[in-house]
């Protein structure tokens, strides 16, 4: 009785994991060792700068920037410049694009272009006013770009101490908010990072 | 004679024969080789120098090798080969790739390759002197430069800062490793005394101030440099305090940092009507790895018997300092931004403590050998014993000797067009500018006076009436006008350079 009921049970089960497996995309595997990680894991593997601290700055600055409601009536911000004060090779803008991206989704502010982003702007404007090749209804017209109300400025230092068996590396970010007419400082905050390692 | 007897003496001898025999191509001196190769170069024919290189190194095997891929991709690039240099690069730079793959994942066997070299240092595989990878990829960033691809060029100053990571890594584990096994065998760690080696070239205070043997300012400085043509200061910062770190008081270095945010202000790049111009002038060739022979006393059962035991030596340079570039009406003073001489010193201290210990091992085992072979096989076998032992007795002379000995940068604005540039009197034919930023090579190998490909990147802004100069620039201090000031600047010449800020 039990085997009258095992064979077409084995049967069933054999089909639904088979169109489980079907959904999946097929993995391609060679001898060496590879895996998908969680992008936002803890990473240790050095004491230089890495992705949990850029995370970590990223977080701490939307958070900070959104609770203090300076955003009413979706501004528009720039990113200005984004010093690094550090000698390792950390890509700050990257560290920018992620609280830019998170304040972007937030829907509470509208980014216009950065300095670094300008050069690609006038290139293009020009392209379609200059170029000949587009209908001048379609056109781009110069001189429209908004300007930005509020501009962002950050720093990333860094103060490196090590012996024979300790190294130690604390990093401070900081980021401003300037009301580009008036000059003044509307909001400011920090992120501080220990990273202690030892041999 | 029965078999035990047999043995006793063939073994030894069964030995030593392949080593003499087959070690002679492992063996062969690569100084001879370098020296050979400079020869057939000297005047700048470096197809001559190329082909006694390829005649040097005839087998399939040594054409795969790290020294001989990284010597050919340096005699193209004096050729002006660059698309053939950078794949000799690539040939060599997978070597130094494995290389980095077993120092990142399995550190101890790169640690335990020392066996090899209990028989010669010649027999080990040459995995690269640590500032010779760094200088690797620098050499294929400064090719795809000159090929004006300055984004590819940004993957390999990228790699080289991952290279150096590693090698950092690694030495630093080494280090550990050897305290710890001389800790554990109650060994000092200070240095084997050796009579007659010249120990004062090692000590010297030059070699000594380097931070350590593999980081170059060139390479941290040609980062900035790129990083800041394409726009990216927060990555130019580093580079250039890097450089300086590494290179402290050279004026053109400092200059780089201090300027860079006027120089990547969007007002400054509408108002610039100059090109950017870094000048790369490369002077001589790497110095040699010369052996030197030295005779030592083994006790062994027979007596005390001496034995012939080589170590490297690298002379001092004699050659004068570069001090300035003349070029539109300017003189440009030249900092020496690296040198090899002192960097080569500088790996061989921090090898000698290794070097001498294998050294003493392999004299006693040589020594042991011979005192068997006399026994065993009389004459005869003492005789192959001391030709054995010196023909394998031979300090490893292998190091890329193509490169400058030393490197000199310069750095100014430059109305676009033709300049013709002198340097310490010897003057380098027309060289075209063009451009936002430029990187001139210039290089002075033997007798000959080098150009390489001029790389550019970006567009001067198309004409507006330019806004008068500002008050200082980036190299204006160091940079002296040959001509009277009061001569009237034309349009294209302003502004020459933006105001310093930091």
């Amino acid at each position: 009785m039990t085997q009258k009921f095992m064979i077409p049970l084995l049967l069933a089960s054999l089909l639904l994991s088979a169109c489980a497996t079907g959904v999946q995309s097929p993995v391609v595997r060679f001898d060496r060792q590879v895996n998908y990680g969680d992008a936002k894991a803890v990473e240790l593997v050095t004491n230089e700068f890495g992705s949990s601290d850029l995370q970590m700055i990223a977080e701490k600055m939307v958070g900070s920037l959104l609770e203090t409601g300076i955003f009413q009536g979706r501004p528009t911000v720039t990113i200005s410049t984004v010093k690094n004060k550090t000698s390792e090779y950390i890509d700050t803008t990257n560290v920018m694009n992620s609280i830019q991206t998170a304040l972007v989704k937030s829907g509470k502010v509208r980014f216009t272009r950065a300095i670094t982003e300008m050069q690609a702007g006038v290139d293009e404007l020009q392209r379609q006013n200059q170029s000949g090749l587009y209908k001048s209804k379609t056109t781009a017209k110069v001189g429209q770009m908004t300007a930005a109300k509020y501009s962002m400025e950050g720093e990333l230092t860094s103060i490196v101490k090590q012996n024979n068996s300790t190294k130690d590396v604390f990093y401070k970010f900081t980021l401003k908010l300037f009301d580009v007419e008036e000059g003044t400082i509307e909001w400011q905050d920090e992120k501080e990072i220990r990273k202690t390692s030892k041999r | 004679m029965g078999p035990s007897m047999r043995n006793r003496y063939f073994s030894p001898l069964a030995l030593l024969a392949p080593l003499i025999l087959g070690g002679c191509v492992a063996m062969q001196s690569h100084n001879e080789t370098a020296t050979m190769v400079k020869a057939s170069g000297a005047a700048g024919d470096f197809k001559a120098a190329i082909a006694q290189l390829d005649q040097r190194n005839p087998s399939a095997d040594n054409k795969k090798e790290l020294l001989y891929n990284m010597e050919r991709g340096e005699l193209l690039r004096l050729d002006r080969q660059y698309g053939q240099s950078t794949d000799a690069f690539l040939l060599a730079d997978a070597k130094v790739n494995a290389w980095e793959e077993a120092a990142k994942t399995d550190p101890q066997r790169l640690l335990g390759m020392v066996g090899a070299s209990l028989i010669s240092e010649r027999l080990k595989e040459y995995e690269g002197q640590d500032y010779e990878k760094v200088w690797l990829t620098t050499r294929i960033a400064m090719n795809r430069i000159g090929m004006s691809d300055f984004d590819k060029a940004r993957v390999d100053v990228k790699r080289t800062h991952e290279r150096e990571a590693v090698i950092a890594e690694f030495r630093s584990k080494e280090t550990s490793e050897a305290e710890a096994e001389a800790k554990a065998k109650g060994a000092q760690t200070t240095n084997t005394e050796l009579n007659g080696y010249p120990v004062e070239t090692l000590n010297d205070p030059e070699v000594l101030s380097l931070k350590n043997g593999y980081q170059n300012a060139l390479s941290h400085y040609l980062a900035g440099f790129l990083y800041e043509a394409l726009n990216e200061s927060g990555l130019a910062a580093p580079g250039y305090r890097k450089a300086i770190e590494l290179r402290p008081g050279v004026a053109v270095l400092e200059e780089g940092l201090s300027g860079l945010d006027s120089r990547t202000s969007l007002t400054w790049k509408r108002k610039q009507r100059q090109t950017d111009v870094l000048f790369l002038v490369e002077y001589g060739t790497a110095p040699a790895r010369v052996p030197k022979a030295f005779t030592i006393p083994i006790p062994v059962r027979s007596g005390i018997r001496t034995v012939s035991i080589s170590y490297p030596t690298i002379d001092p340079s004699t050659s004068p300092q570069l001090a300035s570039l003349l070029v539109a009406d300017k003189t440009l003073p030249l900092g020496n931004v690296v040198d090899l001489n002192l960097m080569a010193r500088r790996v061989l201290k921090d090898e000698m403590p290794g070097m001498v210990l294998r050294g003493m091992t392999r004299a006693i085992a040589k020594g042991v050998l011979q005192d068997e072979l006399s026994k065993n096989a009389g004459m005869f076998g003492s005789l192959i014993g001391s030709v054995a032992s010196v023909v394998t007795e031979q300090a490893d002379d292998r190091i890329w000797r193509m490169l400058p000995e030393r490197v000199y940068v310069a750095r100014a604005h430059l109305p676009p067009g033709e300049h013709k540039v002198t340097v310490n009197g010897r003057e380098f034919g027309p060289i075209k500018i063009d451009g936002q930023y430029a990187v001139v090579p210039l290089r002075f190998y033997e007798s000959v006076a080098l150009v390489g490909e001029v790389g550019s990147i970006g567009k001067l802004p198309e004409q507006e009436p330019p806004p008068p100069p500002p008050a200082a620039a980036p190299v204006k201090s160091k940079a002296v006008s040959v001509k009277s000031t009061k001569k009237t600047q034309t349009s294209a010449k302003k502004p020459e350079a933006p105001t310093k800020s930091k």
